[in-house]
């Protein structure tokens, strides 16, 4: 038996994970896009060479 | 008179606390300290004026809204105004409000670029005197580029400073009026900011950087300033103190500078041998300055971050890998590598007063010349 | 549809009790009651941080703490202050508030509410660990960099600041979260009929301040991580000698900094624009402009942040660039507190505590403002930047733009939370006290700056005594004052007169439809929006 714990419609709640799993993605995008990271990365194994 | 308008000038600022501010105006300072370039004159002038129209918003504000709280209350069978933000008031304000900031706006904004590009560009002219200011933890270096001359400036105690304590400095930073002045400033180790209020600017000092700031001092005088970007332990310590003087004067000073400075060169160089009392005497007076701000006058350091010189395994061990550190430094920590800093009989001296100090007897009398072999 | 009203009804029955409830807590009031317990604790060990700082400072010389010690109290005052207790706080209200505003039987993502929630006691915990360790042997250096974490200075620091970027990395990872939660209760939880432009401006002040918070928080995380690469794997993004830039550090972190200056207020002045049209009788003067202001807010908070950063040497070209920007700020800013002013222009007002905090806030708020377009002027700022003048500024900004606005809010429905009136006696004691002491510790402060007290230092020089004593003891009052907060919040959960659906004569909005306390899904059948 599963639990429901808010009393919304099965519709609502699959809308409610998408848009929720889209802002997560887009969330995890602005972190890397701010970690200068994979320049250096690129940076390293091209000095590695 | 000057100083009059000034004081009047920050009361009006003083809308609830006049009272409790009045007994203390009459020593300590309300504003900024008098200005001693042209440009901190403009500096102050902007601030009168921002500070001017901010105060004169701000009674506007207090006014409406102490006028409303007075007339528009309930207790006074107000009847409220359902319709007020449908009327054309409502309905054109997000228009005219935003207009009428936007015009004060424009005036603070035109009236800050002027002076800001004043002070933002170095003028190119001869003649300018290069100074190259550099922080550390926790004392100034100064370094006349032209003239060749570099004085380190720290500090005083609190018995050597009294009352001027944290705003005092065993060198001066002396520099002659009427002559525009480029300051460059760096760090050694992290970040810290120069600022002498009477100068009228503020410059970040960063490792790996030089930037720059300008000025031209028109008034003889002491003055005083602090560091200002938080620098770790000590960054309280770290007073500025400006000395401006005739520009014949400042001739004097920088050969006077000068000859000590050759003088001390030509006793590092000298090859003899130095005797233990001799050394440790020298030593004594350059730990007290260079060293104890971190390691304390008692050798004890400051734990966690600064350790201990008493009994420690580096002042009682071998005396090459304490010269060692000295020269050095120790990477990821707050020790400095001191040898661009010191020359060698002082690096000789104080490695000698650590190995012979506080209990520590290893009876050694580092020479200038191990130190020199060391480096 | 009938399914899920019987289901509905069992679930009803076994909601968990005892601690289960609030650990396994799915139910947005209870995760809201929760978020506000422990804002109110880290309030209270941020209070406690700030008023070693002032006792510190009361007269020149040492007197009880080391320089270190005294560096890393006031790294953790800020830093608790900020992600300990006012962002949590505005969580909690916003947990609490919106579903029962717009009509939603809760929040829309309930299992998530919940980790969210809970991520915060482990981080609080490795913001105190980071406090601690120095004390124990082989600790290493405490931390003394400021809540900005300036490189290369935060590189010195022993391993306590790598606890400090865990905390921040779980705090930030616990506001996005909840931020994403919050975005999406609104856009899919409104009951029907309530468009966007019908919903309360609190609403819309924690949906701009969300997209904010997801847009900026990231942002610091990268920062700090970068960090702890250079402190621990030999990277220099930040090391000169290695290649990096030190300066790269400061832009990270105020792109992140500034935006949360705003996260902290504009929750506050959501609530204000619940609490003057309640207590003015009559509707908010310009909603849309509100909450256009508000978006204005955050595009250009996005783009200003180098203006806490005059002095590192940028461009003529770049400096004139951001002094504009900031200075525009004003706009929306002058625009949402005139709107403030027109609510309660020609309104029937009365002052219950929660107005007085609102009317506090709407003239402090403003000199904070104006001190900001002060320090916006690059020619001035390079005077005041890093002085007292600072710390006046954004205490002027952040205790009324922030603490005022949220005490406000807790006053305006701490009724509909516990059902319960609160001591409105003792409460409008508890705010001319703290007003007032307010200004008298902060105002001085301003003088300081002028003449010449550079921020965050453990001892000065005797001309700053006088300011600085006075600042203190008004410091002490101002901090003990808020145990009679504590006091009143305890008095008002325990007992008292009972609350009536609709709290306040002048209150609209649909929380005050439901009784006080509303029951366990808010709103089980959607209310009908005209």
């Amino acid at each position: 038996m599963t639990t429901v714990i808010t009393p919304v419609d099965d519709a609502t709640r699959r809308r409610n994970r998408r848009v929720g799993l889209l802002l997560g993605v887009f969330a995890v995008a602005v972190f890397l896009s701010s970690v200068p990271f994979w320049q250096k990365l690129v940076q390293a194994a091209l000095d590695a060479q | 008179m000057h100083s009059r308008m000034k004081r009047s000038y920050s009361l009006w600022l003083l809308p609830f606390l006049l009272v409790t501010a009045l007994p203390a105006q009459a020593e300590y300072g309300l504003n900024f300290p008098p200005p001693a370039t042209t440009i901190a004159r403009d500096i102050y002038n902007v601030h009168m004026l921002t500070m001017g129209i901010s105060t004169l918003l701000l009674i506007g504000v207090f006014g409406v809204v102490f006028f409303a709280i007075w007339k528009f209350r309930k207790s006074r069978g107000y009847e409220p105004d359902q319709n007020f933000h449908k009327t054309w008031f409502g309905t054109w304000s997000w228009i005219f409000v935003p207009a009428v900031v936007l015009g004060i706006d424009l005036t603070i904004a035109s009236s800050a670029q002027k002076v800001l590009n004043k002070l933002w560009v170095v003028p190119e002219q001869e003649g300018m005197l290069d100074v190259k200011v550099t922080g550390h933890q926790w004392y100034w270096e100064f370094e006349f580029l032209d003239e060749e001359v570099r004085i380190e400036s720290r500090a005083k105690t609190e018995e050597e400073a009294g009352e001027l304590y944290l705003r005092d400095v065993d060198h001066r930073l002396v520099l002659p009026t009427g002559r525009p002045i480029r300051f460059m400033h760096t760090s050694a180790d992290v970040n810290h900011a120069m600022w002498v209020p009477a100068l009228g600017f503020k410059k970040d000092a960063i490792p790996g950087y030089i930037t720059e700031t300008w000025a031209e001092i028109d008034t003889e005088g002491v003055y005083r300033g602090q560091c200002a970007e938080l620098c770790g332990t000590w960054h309280a310590k770290m007073p500025i103190v400006v000395e401006a003087v005739s520009p014949e004067r400042f001739t004097e000073w920088v050969a006077e500078a000068k000859a000590a400075q050759a003088a001390a060169d030509a006793e590092a160089a000298a090859d003899i041998e130095w005797a233990l009392p001799k050394l440790m005497e020298k030593g004594k007076g350059l730990y007290n300055t260079k060293c104890a701000s971190c390691h304390q006058i008692n050798g004890e350091g400051l734990a966690p971050a600064f350790p201990p010189l008493k009994d420690s395994a580096i002042a009682t061990g071998p005396a090459a890998a304490h010269i060692d550190i000295v020269l050095n430094g120790k990477p990821g920590s707050a020790m400095p590598p001191w040898k661009g800093l010191l020359n060698d009989l002082e690096i000789a001296a104080i490695v000698t007063y650590e190995r012979n100090s506080w209990g520590n007897d290893t009876g050694d009398a580092v020479q200038p010349r191990d130190v020199k072999a060391a480096r | 549809m009938s399914t899920t009203a019987s289901a509905l009804h069992s679930e009803h029955e076994h909601h968990p009790y005892g601690w289960r409830r609030w650990l396994f807590s799915t139910n947005h009031k209870d995760i809201g009651t929760l978020y506000l317990l422990f804002a109110l604790t880290m309030f209270f060990l941020g209070g406690l941080s700030a008023m070693a700082i002032r006792a510190e400072l009361l007269y020149p010389g040492l007197q009880m703490l080391d320089p270190d010690l005294y560096n890393n109290i006031l790294t953790n005052h800020a830093l608790i202050m900020i992600f300990g207790a006012v962002m949590p706080a505005g969580a909690g209200i916003a947990n609490w508030m919106i579903p029962l505003m717009i009509g939603a039987p809760d929040m829309a993502l309930p299992r998530l509410n919940n980790l969210s929630f809970w991520i915060l006691p482990a981080a609080a915990m490795m913001l105190v660990l980071s406090f601690i360790v120095p004390f124990f042997p082989g600790g290493g250096t405490q931390v003394n960099t400021g809540w900005t974490l300036y490189p290369p200075l935060s590189v010195q620091v022993g391993m306590s600041m790598d606890f400090l970027i865990f905390a921040i990395h779980l705090l930030g990872i616990s506001s996005v979260l909840a931020s994403i939660n919050i975005i999406v209760t609104i856009l899919n939880m409104r009951a029907p009929g309530m468009t966007m432009f019908k919903m309360p401006i609190f609403c819309w002040a924690w949906f701009v301040t969300a997209f904010l918070l997801i847009l900026v928080v990231p942002i610091i995380a990268g920062g700090v991580t970068m960090l702890l690469f250079d402190r621990h794997f030999g990277t220099s993004f930040f090391n000169a000698a290695g290649g990096g830039d030190p300066v790269l550090f400061q832009h990270l972190f105020w792109f992140f900094g500034h935006p949360e200056v705003y996260i902290l207020i504009l929750p506050a002045i959501g609530a204000l624009a619940q609490v003057i049209p309640a207590f003015s009788r009559k509707p908010l003067f310009g909603y849309k402009s509100t909450v256009g202001s508000m978006l204005v807010i955050a595009t250009l908070g996005m783009v200003v942040w180098a203006h806490h950063q005059y002095t590192i040497g940028m461009s003529l070209g770049t400096v004139s660039y951001f002094m504009i920007g900031t200075i525009l700020i004003s706009i929306p800013v002058g625009l949402i507190i005139f709107n403030f002013i027109a609510t309660m222009w020609r309104g029937a007002m009365t002052f219950e505590t929660p107005m007085l905090f609102a009317t506090a806030m709407v003239l402090l708020f403003s000199f904070g403002g104006l001190t900001g377009v002060m320090l916006a002027v690059i020619p001035a700022d390079v005077q005041y930047h890093d002085s007292m003048f600072v710390v006046a500024h954004f205490h002027y900004v952040l205790i009324p733009g922030a603490i005022y606005g949220l005490f406000a809010a807790v006053f305006y429905w701490l009724p509909k939370w516990t059902g319960h009136m609160y001591d409105e006696k003792l409460a409008k004691i508890f705010f001319w006290v703290n007003m007032i002491s307010f200004n008298i510790t902060f105002f001085p402060q301003h003088f300081l700056g002028l003449a010449g007290m550079p921020r965050r230092i453990i001892d000065y020089n005797v001309i700053f005594a006088e300011f600085n004593f006075l600042s203190s003891v008004a410091g002490l009052i101002y901090g003990f004052s808020h145990l009679l907060f504590l006091y009143i919040i305890i008095k008002a959960i325990r007992g008292g007169q009972q609350a009536k659906n609709k709290v306040w004569e002048g209150a609209t909005g649909l929380e005050w439809e439901l009784p006080s306390p509303p029951p366990f899904h808010s709103w089980e059948t959607a209310p009908k929006i005209k």
